[in-house]
């Protein structure tokens, strides 16, 4: 028998210093999010709960609204248990929509508006949703033949009267999808309970009523559940960001409602660079989680002032967060930064391949238990029983959550994260198994075999590649009708760069797909590319040369040129970010995140940048 | 890393959730064996076959008592 205490061996005095400033608890324990949101809009209706641009909300009237859509609700026939789909984009009315849907005991699906309409609707297939919330204004999908229920903010009018059910801690309040290695995403169940755990227990944060939180997450992104049930289950103000939000305008975002709580994916923490860290004064606790973080970005943080950064770790199966590593003095800057101990109600297991608890110090794969597990897998039985197992360690027959993470538990009980035992890939903060975009692949009739790899350049690039065999007696097809294909079923982010043909795959020894060498081969492509740090068409000045060159360091490719689209070259939001942080940081130019959206070609985005030049230089002149 | 050849375990709570654990090991307390033994993939056939009401017993209980 393995002894419980040597595998979790999380001793209370490790976990990390505590950054919540004091303990009392002005609400008393709740068994679901309305019982736990009533009593804060009793405590403090006219508190200020959202604020999403001009829009301001109290707790009053945030309660009220949602009212009103509860109603609407019930009037749609939505039962208890019911899942309703969130068409929205992250917004006031969107978290209107997650407070009357709880309020009727129903649980919400967020689907993000930006992914392929196949996809979403699989997805709402897959859970049964026969309602769909969207914003007023927002037009329905194509795709979806359910009834409608239109959220509108305009106006706070009174609310009719809705009984709250008496719901079981264990009952569920959301379902979000991940990437699963079938062609089918995976529904994450949660109950509750976690998010109120997740909430009550953030101890690495310690939520109070006079904070004011960011919310910049996607809804269909389980970091919004820290972020939105954080605030509005604690009395505090939660910030509504708008969409695509460079650094700078994240730092303007941050000074202008002075927020105290931001949590970034670890990827958009990493490229915000310094000028940006410097200006977070307000911010009491910063978290970034989803990826690895960099011990630079840390140091920086924290030399410029910062007081606390949480490294956090957990996977969507554990409700946010299940690890923490809390920093509030500086890091050296060569280590790796732990993902910490877990965080209160959980447990974690390093075990070894026959299930044992591993030697301190010895790599193995993390299991977690608590309350943060989800309840399975949204119809997928046979999935939820072969991750969600019984745990030994335990004596009420709870389970563990086996993550496919592997991990080393230091002396301290700190845990390093040391990577994926499959081929789970992190893009941008979203988990994406590899297996999912061969699945879409394979599904291509003309395809008799595919494999994706992912490859992580020097300058913290990241990029997805395909790998395609065609089948003897295939008709046509090429690379730009794969990725056609590609972009209508997977979300951008799951897109690979490029697809090269191959007449087999590379096999190894032991018969698996040889991802080293198809690595090798895209490493020799690149470096065989032709124009490979040639000069520079099209780039007419020391401007723009100086920001293809940039581009160039940027996205890790000699031999991008100025006509070129930044997002055919591998371009993706972090990047953009990245780009628009470095010019500001070597230009002093400020260039909004979305400009890079807008573009057709760099040589546009070069011109626009030598624009903002002048705009800055005119106000400064005439100042 | 479990082979094809390992034998299987299904197993139950109180929750009524299941589960697969190695054959021959002890079975952790608060769970039993329900009886079904085989390969992986079978047991999570199976368990595919008769787990049909994912809700833990004592939400099921709850939705009753207050229906």
């Amino acid at each position: 028998m393995v002894d419980r205490m040597l595998a979790s061996a999380i001793p209370a005095k490790a976990s990390g210093m505590s950054v919540a400033r004091n303990n009392h608890a002005p609400f008393p324990p709740a068994p679901s999010l309305p019982v736990a949101f009533a009593q804060v809009v009793r405590a403090m209706p006219d508190k200020l709960a959202i604020i999403h641009g001009e829009m301001r909300l109290s707790y009053g009237e945030l309660d009220r609204l949602a009212d009103v859509t509860a109603r609407a609700l019930i009037d749609r026939g939505t039962q208890r248990g019911d899942r309703v789909g969130l068409h929205m984009d992250r917004s006031a009315a969107a978290i209107v929509a997650m407070l009357a849907i709880l309020k009727v005991g129903a649980v919400y699906v967020p689907l993000d508006p930006a992914a392929p309409d196949q996809r979403l609707a699989a997805q709402a297939t897959a859970a049964g949703i026969g309602i769909l919330a969207l914003a007023e204004g927002a037009a329905a999908p194509a795709w979806f033949t359910g009834s409608l229920v239109i959220v509108d903010v305009a106006s706070v009018g009174t609310a009719p009267l809705i009984a709250l059910p008496n719901l079981h801690p264990l009952e569920l309040a959301y379902v979000i999808y991940t990437s699963g290695s079938t062609n089918e995403a995976k529904g994450v169940c949660i109950p509750h309970r976690a998010i109120l755990d997740l909430v009550t227990g953030a101890s690495y944060c310690g939520f109070q009523p006079d904070d004011v939180v960011y919310h910049g997450m996607s809804i269909a992104f389980d970091g919004s559940t820290f972020e939105i049930w954080g605030a509005l289950l604690t009395g505090g103000t939660l910030v509504v960001a708008p969409p695509r939000i460079s650094g700078k305008e994240i730092g303007d975002l941050v000074a202008a409602h002075g927020v105290t709580v931001l949590l970034l994916s670890t990827g958009v923490f990493n490229a915000l660079g310094g000028e940006a860290l410097s200006r977070l004064h307000s911010v009491r606790v910063l978290l970034a989680g989803g990826d690895v973080m960099s011990p630079a970005a840390a140091s920086q943080f924290l030399r410029c002032g910062g007081l606390a950064l949480v490294n956090g770790y957990g996977p969507t199966e554990v409700t946010t967060f299940s690890h923490c590593h809390v920093m509030t003095a500086e890091v050296p800057g060569d280590t790796a930064i732990p993902i910490g101990t877990p965080i209160p109600g959980t447990a974690a297991y390093v075990l070894d391949d026959d299930g044992l608890a591993a030697a301190l110090g010895a790599e193995g794969e993390l299991f977690i238990a608590g309350t943060g597990l989800a309840q399975g897998y949204l119809g997928n039985p046979a999935l939820t029983a072969e991750r969600f197992l019984p745990d030994p360690f335990a004596t009420d027959g709870s389970r563990m959550y086996r993550t496919g993470d592997l991990v080393r538990q230091a002396a301290d009980g700190r845990l390093d994260y040391l990577g994926r035992i499959d081929t789970q890939v992190k893009i941008r903060g979203f988990r994406v198994e590899l297996g999912e975009i061969e699945t879409c692949l394979r599904a291509v009739d003309a395809l008799a075999d595919a494999c994706v790899i992912h490859l992580k350049q020097a300058a913290g690039t990241q990029s997805l590649h395909a790998f395609a065999v065609k089948r003897g007696d295939a008709g046509p097809v090429d690379e730009a009708s794969l990725l056609q294909h590609l972009r209508g079923s997977l979300p951008g982010y799951m897109v690979p760069r490029d697809v090269a043909f191959l007449d087999a795959l590379p096999l190894t020894i032991n018969g698996k797909v040889d991802r080293r060498a198809l690595a090798e081969h895209i490493d020799a492509r690149g470096k065989g590319a032709p124009g490979a740090a040639a000069p520079s068409a099209g780039a007419t000045d020391a401007l723009a040369q100086a920001l293809l060159d940039g581009m160039r360091r940027l996205l890790d490719q000699p031999q991008i040129q100025a006509s070129d689209n930044f997002f055919d070259i591998g371009g993706d939001s972090l990047s953009a970010m990245r780009f628009c942080a470095a010019v500001s940081e070597q230009h002093g130019i400020d260039v909004p995140l979305v400009t890079v959206f807008e573009v057709d070609s760099l040589e546009e985005l070069f011109s626009r940048v030598r624009a903002l030049k002048h705009i800055d230089h005119e106000s400064a002149a005439s100042a | 890393m479990q082979t094809g050849e390992d034998q299987f375990i299904v197993v139950l709570n109180d929750e009524l959730q299941y589960s697969i654990w190695p054959a021959g090991r002890d079975i952790p307390l608060g769970w039993r064996a329900e009886g079904f033994q085989g390969a992986r993939a079978d047991c999570l056939a199976h368990i595919e076959r008769e787990w049909t009401d994912m809700r833990p017993l004592s939400v099921r209980r709850h939705a009753e008592a207050n229906a």
